[in-house]
């Protein structure tokens, strides 16, 4: 056959279960952070058994929201956990950025966007079931957004999963 | 003693790997410098150039539209680069882009020895059918390459893991690992530190495309063919593989070419130029 042909059927052949597969140890929540309790666009799905979970959590805010809010892990049993907020890694205060700090958000404003990393370690424990990424207004403790975490079943996370990016 | 030509005098080439750090430092971390007028620190977000014509099963047009105003950045960065494509020749990707130019600085400091060549794949075959499965399988609802394998994600990442914790964590996850993986494999240690660009990048293949359709109207590198001796000086230092030798004379793939103009600046007979096509 062909050099050129073999070697376009070669990358069929690594990319398309490439993009079929997707590891269950990381996931990506886009969500939208309102007054109303917020919205997001699905789950978030990683897949039981793994040693180490990262979630990206973007978000937007929908005027006319603006508070700080706290962001909290819920969901049994507990899990270890960190939160990073992303920012750039030397400020120049071109633009004003929300302050993060012992895992609350400061000063949100509308048409903000944020971008949080949180990175889950089960320990020996394997974990399923529902977990919940929540972030409360400080003021009045009410959700202004909420981000569900399924830890489940390959097939069921894989289903899930393909409609993530 | 070789000859001072005009190739060697010209902006472009002499300072080429200077332009290419300045755009490290204004697209990567620690500065960051463009992303902080969009509240961004990277190109995920309003700078994304490759997600907004992803088309997912099931998607409806609100929804893609909603995508191309969410990556507004994004997209006039990649209309940019392929309009300047047509005209010019690919210099977003020979000089410009940050995430290639970062894989060809590192590989200039790793030992020659360590180095993989990988000349022998046909990389426009390779190319093309890693962006069919990229733009098809989300159509057909098979799965997603877009940010799963994203060099534009793995290198600003890499830049900034150094400072921000937020960036580590992306190398937390067996993709980011897998990522770091491809970088360093087909970039870092690939002779020329191109393989990636000329392999798997999506924005990389569709500029490629613009290149071959402007080809005969726009500027590119060129041979002059009664000047080459086929003395294969170009084919070595080609850092896109793109050079190859027919009835003895230096041929370029315009659809792999990038105009760093390395070759130009080692034919010892000054039969490589940049121009346009000769009548």
């Amino acid at each position: 056959m062909n050099k050129k042909i073999t070697f376009y059927l070669l990358a069929l052949a690594i990319f398309i279960p490439a993009a079929h597969y997707q590891w269950g140890d990381s996931a990506h929540s886009i969500g939208m952070i309102s007054k109303s309790g917020g919205q997001i666009r699905h789950d978030a799905f990683f897949k039981p058994g793994w040693g180490n979970y990262t979630l990206i959590a973007t978000a937007t805010v929908i005027p006319p929201y603006r508070g700080d809010v706290r962001v909290v892990l819920e969901g049994a049993p507990l899990l270890e956990h960190q939160i990073y907020f992303s920012k750039p890694a030397l400020d120049l205060g071109i633009r004003r950025l929300p302050r993060f700090k012992d895992n609350i958000l400061y000063d949100l404003q509308p048409k903000d966007r944020i971008a949080l990393w949180v990175v889950m370690k089960p320990g020996k424990e394997e974990i399923r079931g529902k977990y919940n990424l929540v972030f409360y207004d400080t003021k009045d403790n009410r959700p202004v957004l909420t981000v569900p975490l399924t830890f489940a079943d390959k097939e069921e996370a894989n289903r899930a999963a393909r409609h993530q990016h | 003693m070789p000859l001072v030509t005009n190739t060697k005098q010209s902006f472009w080439v002499r300072n080429r790997y200077w332009i290419i750090l300045g755009s490290i430092l204004t697209f990567l971390p620690p500065l960051s410098f463009l992303f902080q007028f969009t509240q961004d620190s990277n190109f995920c977000g309003t700078w994304c150039p490759r997600m907004f014509f992803v088309i997912r099963s099931g998607m409806s047009g609100k929804e893609f539209a909603i995508g191309l105003l969410r990556s507004y950045a994004g997209v006039g960065l990649v209309l940019g680069i392929l309009i300047s494509t047509f005209f010019l020749g690919r210099y977003w990707c020979s000089h410009l882009c940050p995430v290639g130019g970062t894989m060809e600085w590192v590989s200039r400091i790793v030992p020659k020895s360590w180095k993989i060549n990988y000349s022998t794949v046909p990389a426009p075959s390779f190319r093309y059918g890693y962006l069919t499965v990229y733009l098809l399988a989300p159509i057909f609802g098979i799965g997603n390459l877009c940010c799963n394998y994203c060099n534009f994600a793995t290198i600003p990442r890499l830049a900034g893991a150094a400072f921000t914790q937020a960036d580590l964590a992306y190398f937390m996850r067996t993709a980011g690992l897998i990522n770091l993986g491809l970088v360093v494999v087909l970039g870092f240690l690939a002779r020329g530190g191109r393989a990636y660009c000329n392999l798997l990048c999506p924005i990389g293949a569709l500029d490629a495309l613009s290149g071959k359709l402007g080809a005969k109207s726009g500027k590119r590198v060129r041979v002059r063919e009664n000047a080459c001796t086929g003395c294969k000086a170009c084919l070595k230092v080609c850092p896109t593989w793109s050079i190859d030798m027919k009835e003895n004379r230096a041929q370029i793939d315009q659809l792999s070419c990038l105009p760093c103009r390395i070759c130009e600046k080692t034919c010892p007979r000054e039969a490589i130029t940049y121009g346009k096509a000769e009548n």
